[in-house]
């Protein structure tokens, strides 16, 4: 490869590298925390602590009392969620009623309630609310929490849509741009998988660090950039231009064409829905778990069932398990775009590919320890785009401006680490204890942040600094077990006879990062260990800015 | 070292940085949108495979806008992908 091509790709990468470093280590570090939402939303909601496995029995015995009980005008579709699913910590029955036909001339019934939702609590499964209305008036419940908060940051900054998504999206593309570029310009990767010279100088270390995440997780960083791009920019720029053609830009109507609603064609003759059966079949065919279990037509003879399962270590997409409700006969396994074929297929496999969701919690650990190392190669290339302007040759800038960018970095940097941490034991605080609402969580969450980043700002010592922030995040983890235990009663020593498996594990780990972090903090540097032939550069670099300023 | 006698890499570098920030995602989104009314695909896969190319579209462009040795060439290049595929998506609705 010519030099100049080789040096033109360099620029670029360290270009686009510098620009979206910050961004980029925010967003990779929510998103390796968010890999693990399904269980934040169990450890965020106290209700969800003890929950227990809800048995196929159990769910088909109270689908059939409301089935028994509602107008038959709501048997058009049954849909029942999991608690936790769609931020609703209930076992949810959701019936939807056929839309009565409107004369021609005359007004939609304005009494007309299309759908009527009975919610039981996950533990007693006791019947605690039941509403009629539109959608959104009988699913109120969507309870914001910390896990919610996070997976949202990571999804658009809480900057929303479409804004949000196009910044996390164009990230994607620049993500996926510095990884292609990365591994052109670093041809000897082999040799730069195992170079890590730690003891040698500062620069060289950070460098290293870049190069050895860099290559490791090449593979990694490049799906996750292409998929995130696909995320974020799909639904506010690809489908509606893709769209714009054979719909209009009509993007429901595209959805509608291409995966129809299932509606059975009713006869009219009464038959018990095999709820249970099917619910049996599929768990012993797939070790997904149950997202969603549809039911279209009520107790009519032909009515369908759909059973939609989370990807698991066999099929990477979400699927649906298809059957006739009467007998419970199996019909087909599909997922959602497979059906369709081509390139729809590949589509169906970005969601998974994302999110780490298709192989259980050691898939999800591999996700999360991944996506820190996309955090780290973010903040490791503009560690050592600023150690090369402020102690080597490069850069037009002064020293002090440089050393402010760094300051920059490690205050929000570090500072949304230390406040997504604080989101746990804020948690238990605001919302558990004193009742407050979701937004409080935020407003705690974008104060801590700024105040770290106002404080890197205001001190001289970036070593310092980051070793205070360290230390702050440590504090934080150990103190989140002993929070969890006086607000909620579930701590770390009355987990057998509670139960509460989840919130133990992670206050357990969290107890275990802030005892590492501590060690951590405790050996790290409290100013830049200078070399001398730093110090000469920096000195010389000095006197220059000192000649260039022109006398008055 | 000083601004002056540092030998820059890009010429032309607000252009370029123009075209490798705002034209290249504006093409990449226009191609999107035309692409469907030629490609000899199915219906959902003529929809399908633009949407799944779109970063790689983008990733080409903004390749071939950062290395150009032209600039001005690969701007008038850009445009005329605009152009073209804002003509073909138009014309198809139309």
């Amino acid at each position: 490869m010519k030099q100049t091509t080789n040096k033109k790709l360099y620029e670029v990468h360290s270009w686009v590298g510098s620009i979206t470093a910050i961004l980029m280590f925010i967003i990779a570090f929510t998103g390796a925390v968010s890999v693990f939402g399904d269980e934040l939303k169990v450890w965020s909601q106290s209700g969800l602590h003890r929950a227990q496995d809800i048995s196929e029995q159990q769910i088909e015995s109270l689908a059939l009392g409301h089935l028994q009980t509602i107008p038959t005008d709501y048997h058009k579709h049954l849909q029942i969620t999991p608690p936790h699913i769609g931020n609703v910590p209930y076992l949810v029955f959701l019936f939807e009623a056929e839309t009565p036909e409107t004369p021609e001339g005359e007004q939609p019934d304005p009494d007309f309630k299309p759908y009527m939702a009975f919610l039981h609590d996950p533990e007693t499964l006791a019947l605690v609310d039941q509403r009629a209305g539109t959608r959104e008036e009988v699913l109120p419940f969507h309870s914001r929490d910390m896990s919610d908060f996070i997976t949202f940051f990571h999804a658009d900054l809480h900057l929303g849509n479409p804004w949000g998504l196009i910044v996390t999206g164009l990230l994607g593309l620049t993500l996926l741009a510095s990884t292609i570029t990365g591994v052109v310009i670093h041809r000897k990767i082999i040799a730069e998988m195992f170079a890590f010279r730690a003891r040698r100088s500062l620069r060289l270390m950070y460098a290293d660090l870049h190069k050895v995440i860099g290559v490791w997780g090449m593979l990694f960083h490049a799906i996750i950039g292409f998929t995130g791009a696909f995320l974020g920019l799909a639904f506010v720029v690809m489908l509606p231009a893709a769209a714009y053609v054979s719909f209009g830009g009509d993007q429901d109507k595209l959805i509608e064409t291409f995966l129809p609603e299932t509606a059975p064609e009713i006869s009219g003759e009464y038959a018990q829905p095999q709820i249970a059966n099917t619910l049996e079949f599929v768990a012993e065919q797939q070790d997904g778990d149950l997202l969603v279990f549809n039911l279209f037509g009520g107790t009519d003879k032909n009515a369908l069932i759909e059973v939609i399962t989370a990807s698991d270590s066999e099929n990477l997409n979400v699927r649906t398990h298809k059957f006739t409700a009467a007998d419970g006969q199996f019909v087909e396994s599909y997922g959602e775009l497979e059906q369709l074929g081509g390139a729809a297929k590949v589509l169906d496999l970005i969601v998974p590919l994302h999110f780490g969701n298709f192989g259980g919690i050691a898939i999800k650990v591999l996700w999360a320890v991944l996506g820190l190392s996309t955090a780290f190669l973010a903040i490791s290339g503009m560690m050592v785009w600023v150690e090369r302007r402020t102690f080597g040759s490069k850069g037009n800038l002064s020293i002090k401006a440089y050393r402010r960018l760094s300051r920059l970095n490690i205050g929000a940097c570090g500072g949304v680490v230390v406040a997504v941490m604080a989101l746990f034991p804020l948690q238990r605080i605001l919302q558990d204890a004193l009742g407050q609402p979701t937004t409080s969580l935020g407003w705690a969450f974008f104060i801590i942040w700024f105040a770290c980043i106002f404080w890197s700002m205001l001190r001289d010592n970036d070593y310092l600094t980051l070793r205070q922030l360290v230390y702050a995040t440590a504090a934080i983890c150990i103190s989140v077990a002993p929070i969890n235990g006086l607000v909620t009663g579930n701590h770390l020593f009355n987990v057998l006879t509670h139960g509460h498996w989840t919130v133990a594990i992670i206050n357990a780990f969290l107890l275990l990062t802030g005892v590492l972090l501590m060690r951590i903090g405790a050996r790290m540097p409290s100013q830049r260990p200078e070399r001398l032939k730093d110090v000469a550069t920096k000195q010389q670099k000095i006197s220059a800015e000192a000649m260039a300023v022109p006398e008055t | 070292m000083s601004k002056s006698n540092r030998k820059t890499v890009f010429s032309n570098p607000k252009l370029r940085a123009l075209l490798a920030t705002l034209g290249v995602f504006l093409a990449a989104i226009v191609i999107t949108a035309g692409l469907p009314v030629y490609l000899p695909l199915s219906e959902i896969n003529r929809i399908a495979t633009p949407v799944l190319l779109f970063p790689l579209i983008w990733f080409a462009l903004f390749l071939m806008v950062v290395m150009t040795e032209r600039i001005k060439t690969m701007a008038v290049f850009l445009l005329a992908m605009v152009l073209i595929h804002g003509y073909i998506a138009y014309s198809a609705v139309v």
